[in-house]
């Protein structure tokens, strides 16, 4: 049967056939490596091709996981209603005293005149459509481009933290390298003492839940589930945003700084919609 | 027809690949996704001869450049690779025999996966190898070669029914 399928149609020899084609990647891998912009229309158009497709099946795939998870959870859903009820309760009454704190703490911050360290900046929501499939990077897709004013280099925020930045936009949609992908470096500071060190995606340690931090310096003074936020020095991201919390430091190899573990603030397992910031710094 | 039957691979591809990218992110095993490019390319290779797996893997390999690749045509070189390998096995196809095409698949995944690390990794200095073995490798191999049970009997079930439809075409000529 098979061999009626391939009979006279390609009698060309096989080898042959690969080394036009070895050829072909050869002279593809050259020119993307030496002239980089020239295949930008190239991807551009396949971009605009393929993500309205990705954005519809994207959907459908969130369906049929939604009902998976449905008839799997429902009964620990009972439970967990139960007990975020009570959780609820308990939360109001700690929510009015907070208020109470709060207007306290306004009050003492007009008197001090402290800068205001979040700037509002102006932001656009976004959903993830697509993940890169090859598990080794961590980048992703959203469905804005720049018709909506998306640009390279913006940030995008997730929750109440960095999630990555845009690398690559497209008419109708962007990529975005996550903070956790490998070759991601930015310098952070802490929030406290304005200590700078490196934040650096790692593969291996994100598996744990974790991405590293190196280049502290000696004397800094970075305790323990301290706030790490993107600093002055960074030419891309904006000052003050919130990474994670730094736990487990301890001295380097060389024995000149010291290094830690970053607990992202993102919870990057469960991505669905994010933030672009549309001002650049 | 030849252009026909090319525009059904890249369609074919295509669909892949969209499901592949969309979808399968909903559904990860210990953080992977299946190769899904690679199980149609390694299918189509071991039934249909080596030229059709570097066909069907060079276009897999440049719709994942173009999208989500580094450089254009690193991956379509590794898919071509893998198609012309598995092509390799097309004499010895048998229809009942279902291991070998398993094989095949979990064999090119692997490979790929390894020239992935040496050229991303090694070079970095990064990740240690015993890490990546167990922690991606083997679960990615294992999820690719469970839908890839599945779906190379639907593509054997589809290439018998496009040959069957074609013998009728040509008794009706005859």
């Amino acid at each position: 049967m098979a061999r009626y399928h391939s009979k006279k149609k390609f009698n060309l020899n096989p080898k042959y056939f690969l080394i036009v084609f070895g050829v072909i990647c050869f002279v593809l891998i050259f020119i993307s490596y030496q002239y980089p912009e020239k295949t930008l229309p190239l991807r551009k158009a396949a971009a605009d091709f393929v993500s309205p497709m990705q954005r519809g099946v994207n959907r459908i795939g969130k369906a049929i996981n939604n009902r998976i998870k449905n008839f799997s959870d429902v009964n620990a859903l009972i439970e967990e209603n139960a007990r975020l009820k009570e959780e609820l309760n308990q939360l109001k009454y700690e929510n009015k005293m907070i208020q109470q704190d709060n207007n306290e703490m306004e009050t003492y911050r007009s008197l001090y005149q402290l800068d205001q360290k979040y700037i509002s900046y102006p932001k656009v929501a976004a959903r993830i459509i697509s993940r890169d499939s090859n598990s080794l990077y961590s980048s992703f897709t959203i469905d804005k481009g720049s018709n909506d004013g998306i640009k390279v280099d913006q940030n995008v925020l997730a929750g109440n933290g960095l999630a990555g930045i845009v690398t690559e936009v497209f008419s109708d949609s962007a990529k975005v390298r996550a903070i956790i992908d490998d070759s991601s470096n930015l310098s952070g500071m802490s929030l406290r003492s304005e200590d700078t060190c490196i934040v650096s995606g790692n593969l291996q340690s994100i598996r744990n839940g974790y991405i590293d931090i190196s280049m502290i310096s000696m004397n800094a003074d970075i305790e323990e589930n301290s706030e790490i936020v993107t600093s002055h020095i960074s030419d891309k991201y904006h000052q003050g945003i919130l990474i994670g919390y730094a736990v487990d430091i301890k001295t380097d190899s060389s024995n000149m700084a010291k290094e830690a573990k970053l607990i992202p603030a993102v919870d990057f397992e469960h991505l669905e919609m994010v933030l672009i910031i549309t001002e650049l710094k | 027809m030849r252009i026909i039957r090319f525009l059904i691979i890249i369609v074919e591809l295509i669909v892949c690949y969209v499901v592949q990218s969309s979808v399968c992110g909903h559904f990860t095993l210990n953080h992977t996704m299946p190769d899904l490019m690679m199980i149609i390319v390694v299918t189509a290779a071991y039934l249909k001869g080596s030229n059709a797996g570097i066909l069907y893997g060079f276009c897999a390999g440049m719709i994942l450049d173009l999208t989500y690749g580094t450089h254009l045509g690193f991956g379509a070189l590794l898919y071509l690779f893998a198609g012309f390998l598995a092509g390799l096995f097309h004499k010895f196809y048998r229809k009942d025999d279902n291991i070998t095409p398993l094989l095949l698949i979990a064999v090119c995944v692997f490979l790929q996966l390894n020239v992935y690390y040496i050229t991303e990794f090694v070079i970095q200095g990064k990740s240690e190898y015993g890490f990546y073995l167990t922690n991606i490798m083997l679960p990615k191999i294992v999820y690719t070669v469970l839908i890839g049970s599945v779906l190379y009997k639907l593509c054997q079930l589809s290439i018998y029914w496009s040959i069957r439809l074609e013998e009728r075409n040509l008794k009706h000529y005859d």
